[in-house]
């Protein structure tokens, strides 16, 4: 088997990309997942955090879309139904974590031989935080505040992809927001990490 | 005056307002509670991160017409609209992770694909001699629908003690197991003489259709550290350069590796991480199809006339190529590799990472660490630093090389306090 250069093709429309992956094109499938993994990764990544599983979550998202892809009907916008494949696959992880959690303070701190704690240490700190207040979250709660306060989506879309009323959705983000705010009112490197706005600045 | 039974009244819709209610609703409910933002969903909202950070007046911008706007409410809480998370981004590990979800689609396809292969031998079953009849008709009608469809596997029985080596797939018999090796396998297959029945799977992927053991030799797989043990059932084994994955369709399979023991039932994956996730619900109830993987036509190269211009430049779909044969042919992806790591650019710095993941899959661990001192020598601003960082810990982690694996995960914190496998180093330098 000797390498294959093939053209790569454009395609118009999601109908005809959805039909060649159909087809077995394999370079329709790759186009589909470099077109759909940017995304994916941010939001994958912006609900779970830096985990060890991040990497798993983003791949499982995938094999998840290509092989439920002959039943998709087009009743949604394609990026829209992969969205939902990707909230549902982080939503099972999350449930099945939260059983057997571990605490991220009982990890201890790697030596630090620059021993400083500059601003991107803090940053990561707070960052850290932000995850462990996320983790002590009701799975529901946690994907609605994450999907909405650092993936940037929309109140609609939230609850279009969490798969729940608008009111709901509102509800879920409300109740995050106020324990995350609950917890940054008693840990100050968490507040000045969301008062600065993220890493907003960093990298 | 005579007034009709019922008055028609309209009640005009209002998005907008129905919003603004909804909105209030929740203020209210935060009013009886400590520091509760007025604005919970502020859609429209002027107030900006740092306002709100400091604890400034947000005001509602929600105009409706001939609505008063509701009174400004100070913000006690720290908390911004939104909180941005960089999202480290790295073209080797997305490379790696397409890579590795086409490999694994490859193999689930095979698996369905021989699902209805190996469907065919019919067991013994208590038919009566005409249904029977017309069924072994109705398989080889089939089978010849099938074979003529797919360029079927070859059927061989294997010699005891010998390596079975595929390049698109085989299927084979071991006693009473029927066993469809993927593309690119290769099996080793052997009896003891107890009558327990192993196959090492060197690479690729195993589907094997076995009775139940009881009362039967035991039979396994062992693919690395991986060792499964069947109890009776339908199971693919399949072996990559990223691990090893078990998919049990039928009954239940015991896997052991290095950090335990697990029971495997049908329709469960292991690792767990990989097992499958419903899907929205977008078309219904109908049974996922089969996806055909039809061999790609190979096309021409093409050979122009060299003019005063430069040629275009293949390296990156020649590099992408190499990456999509990479779990079918590993030879021919990492000659391209090779080639592609002496020039310059995206396609060299992604080269040399991957010929270092084949190096270190063969267990040269220096080999893989020299290509990828070369990355960083070559490319010292490389986008990929983060990633080839991370692979070094990886590398050395595999080897068990404890002291450098210790300044390696250390180098990497220092480095990327805020990167992608911040967790994974930092639990490995807890272990230490």
């Amino acid at each position: 088997m000797g390498l294959e250069i093939v053209p790569r093709p454009s395609y118009a429309d999601d109908r005809e990309l959805v039909a060649a992956c159909l087809r077995g094109d394999h370079v329709a499938e790759r186009a589909l997942f470099r077109r759909e993994y940017a995304r994916i990764n941010a939001t994958v990544y912006r609900i779970v955090g830096a985990t060890r599983e991040t990497d798993d979550l983003v791949q499982e998202t995938f094999i998840a879309v290509f092989r439920a892809l002959p039943r998709f009907r087009h009743e949604s916008k394609l990026s829209t139904w992969i969205d939902r494949i990707a909230v549902r696959v982080v939503f099972h992880h999350i449930t099945a974590r939260r059983r057997a959690t571990v605490p991220l303070e009982s990890i201890a701190e790697p030596e630090d031989s620059a021993g400083s704690l500059d601003q991107r240490a803090q940053a990561r700190e707070g960052l850290r935080r932000l995850y462990g207040a996320l983790a002590d979250l009701k799975p529901e709660a946690r994907m609605a505040f994450a999907l909405y306060a650092i993936d940037g989506r929309s109140i609609n879309e939230v609850a279009e992809l969490t798969e729940t009323t608008r009111i709901t959705a509102k509800t879920r983000i409300w109740r995050a927001r106020k324990e995350v705010e609950r917890k940054a009112a008693r840990d100050p490197v968490l507040a000045s990490y969301l008062a600065a706005g993220g890493d907003r600045g960093e990298r | 005056m005579k007034f009709p039974d019922r008055i028609f009244v309209r009640v005009p819709e209002d998005d907008e307002r129905r919003n603004r209610i909804e909105d209030a609703v929740f203020a209210a409910l935060g009013g009886t509670q400590e520091a509760q933002p007025p604005e919970l969903f502020p859609i429209g909202s002027i107030a900006t991160t740092t306002q709100l950070a400091a604890g400034s007046v947000a005001t509602t911008t929600d105009a409706v017409a001939a609505e008063p706007p509701p009174p400004p409410v100070h913000v006690e809480g720290p908390l911004p609209d939104h909180i941005h998370v960089a999202v480290p981004a790295s073209d080797a590990r997305r490379d790696r992770i397409e890579r590795d979800v086409f490999a694994q689609l490859g193999a689930i396809r095979t698996a369905q694909r021989t699902d209805e292969f190996v469907a065919l031998p019919n067991r013994q079953r208590s038919w009566t001699p005409w249904i029977a009849t017309a069924g072994v008709a109705l398989a080889a009608a089939v089978a010849v629908v099938v074979l003529l469809k797919r360029q079927p596997h070859p059927v061989i029985t294997t010699i005891p003690d010998q390596d079975v080596v595929t390049q698109v797939g085989a299927q084979f018999t071991y006693g009473d197991a029927i066993i469809v090796a993927g593309r690119d396998t290769k099996v080793h297959a052997s009896q003891a003489k107890d009558g327990t029945i192993t196959l090492d799977l060197d690479r690729g992927s195993v589907d094997c259709d076995v009775e139940p053991r009881a009362g039967r030799a035991p039979f396994r797989v062992a693919a690395g550290d991986v060792v499964v043990e069947v109890i009776g059932t339908r199971f693919t084994v399949t072996r990559r350069a990223a691990g090893v994955r078990v998919d049990v369709t039928r009954g239940k399979v015991k896997v052991r590796d290095t950090n335990g023991q697990y029971l495997v039932a049908a329709g469960e994956t292991w690792p767990a991480s990989l097992a499958d996730t419903d899907v929205p619900d977008d078309a219904g109830t109908e049974t996922e199809a089969e996806v055909e993987m039809p061999e790609m036509p190979v096309a021409p190269r093409k050979t122009s006339k060299r003019t005063a211009s430069a040629p275009p430049d293949t390296s990156m779909d020649e590099y992408n190529e190499a990456l999509r044969i990479m779990h079918s042919d590993l030879n021919g992806a990492e000659r391209t590799f090779r080639k592609l790591s002496a020039g310059t650019g995206k396609a060299a710095k992604g080269a040399l990472v991957f010929l270092s993941e084949i190096e270190s899959d063969r267990g040269h661990t220096d080999a893989a660490l020299a290509l990828l001192d070369e990355h960083d020598r070559r490319f010292p601003n490389s986008s990929e630093a983060q990633d080839v960082a991370w692979r070094r810990v990886d590398i050395l982690k595999k080897a068990h090389r404890k002291a450098p694996l210790k300044a390696a995960a250390q180098q990497y914190l220092q480095r990327f306090p805020q990167g992608t496998y911040v967790e994974q180093v930092t639990d490995i330098l807890r272990r230490r």
